[in-house]
């Protein structure tokens, strides 16, 4: 009944019911770790703290400036875009979404947002270090994301190090190992290049950072070339997400 | 374990340890190794009670813990019953319970329902998959010492 219903992007009754009934605590317990967690880094570190604080509000002053030139920017390629009748890209409209609960075993995230909220199967799920996963279930209130370190993942990247940029599927491997099968077996990749998403997906987005390239393979029986990648985001460490409409 | 006490307090571990199985448990990994908060109910509540305790406490466990994850309820709900009938097993033999019994108890019940969960759904790297569900095991068998302790007031002598 569940695999069934995850195939349509769907959460069954009895996860949905069980999901539902232990959420109260789930959320209070994580909340209470959190501030704990919080409080006594605070203590620990109240002076860099504080230092890093007032970086921070300086750099913000900054950076809003120029998200509002690039706001700017992309209403003008939404224009043109439109005038020559290609399609919206998706992923323009970020939204916050707490971690409900994370199943590394599972290579799962339980988000707090559904499809009350506009949410859908397929949306890119990030956070600032880059890509974490991919929105596979969806219900009214929350949603199940697939991180990009589970091996039934399939996404486009490529190698914006080289130019042209190489581009191949990828798929996880394991907590901290992906691999990324390219298309052409000569694709001149090296260790340390930056790989990011292809874009060529519906509701993807290109560009955002998957991780960096650590090792190159040839599978000269089969004639194709593999790269090792290690992820930008460390799931253990993820706190908060977004997720890209 | 028996009667409407003993079932209040099964039905409370179950849903603050699914709780904090969905909230906390990430956070409070060391060393890549996780607490498994419903395991560890399931531990020691079966130490607690007999083998037809111990098969319906791991089918809810197993319940909980498929529909936290999202994925393999089925695999979840049979090893987590298959592992509460063990204990409940173990537990119609004559000795006394004590938090150093839960330790080992939870730990041996960590590994052997873990590699249970390896068998019937393969994790995609085997070597780390065992070395965290070591670290669990330890980890488990610490904290179900407390929580021993605390069943250990709130129930009344296992009754075999």
């Amino acid at each position: 009944m569940q695999s069934a219903q995850r195939e349509l992007n769907r959460i069954d009754s009895v996860t949905a019911t069980v999901q539902a009934a232990l959420s109260p605590i789930g959320r209070t317990a994580g909340n209470t770790a959190q501030w704990m967690g919080d409080f006594s880094y605070g203590l620990l570190y109240a002076r860099d703290l504080t230092i890093q604080n007032r970086r921070l509000k300086q750099q913000a002053v900054a950076a809003a400036l120029y998200l509002e030139q690039l706001d700017r920017l992309e209403r003008q390629i939404d224009a043109l875009r439109r005038l020559q009748g290609l399609p919206q890209i998706p992923g323009r409209t970020r939204m916050p979404a707490d971690i409900v609960g994370f199943f590394p075993r599972d290579n799962r995230l339980t988000l707090s947002l559904g499809s009350k909220d506009g949410i859908k199967s397929g949306m890119a799920v990030v956070s600032a270090d880059g890509l974490v996963g991919v929105v596979q279930t969806v219900d009214a209130t929350r949603c199940q994301a697939l991180l990009i370190t589970s091996a039934s993942i399939r996404l486009g990247g490529m190698d914006i190090s080289r130019n042209p940029p190489p581009i191949g599927l990828f798929t996880g491997i394991n907590a901290s190992t992906l691999e990324l099968t390219l298309y052409d077996p000569k694709a001149p990749v090296q260790i340390g290049d930056v790989i990011v998403t292809s874009g060529y997906g519906e509701r993807i987005p290109g560009g955002i950072v998957i991780g960096k390239v650590i090792q190159v393979d040839d599978d000269e029986e089969f004639g194709t070339r593999k790269a090792m990648i290690d992820p930008s985001v460390s799931m253990g460490q993820v706190r908060e997400v977004q997720i890209l409409k | 374990m028996t009667g409407i006490k003993g079932l209040i307090v099964a039905v409370l571990c179950l849903w603050v340890a699914g709780g904090c199985q969905q909230g906390v448990a990430s956070r409070m990994a060391i060393a890549g190794a996780e607490p498994d908060f419903l395991l560890i109910v399931l531990s020691v509540l079966c130490l607690f009670g007999n083998r037809r305790t111990g098969t319906i406490l791991g089918f809810f466990t197993g319940l909980i813990q498929g529909a936290l994850a999202g994925v393999n309820l089925a695999t979840y709900i049979v090893t987590r019953t298959i592992a509460g009938f063990c204990i409940g097993v173990l537990n119609t033999l004559e000795f006394e319970t004590n938090p150093i019994v839960a330790f080992i108890v939870t730990a041996g019940t960590t590994i052997v329902a873990q590699l249970m969960l390896m068998f019937s759904a393969p994790p995609s790297a085997i070597p780390p998959f065992l070395l965290a569900t070591i670290g669990s095991a330890l980890y488990n068998g610490a904290l179900a010492m407390p929580l021993h302790m605390l069943v250990a007031k709130l129930l009344d002598p296992p009754n075999r």
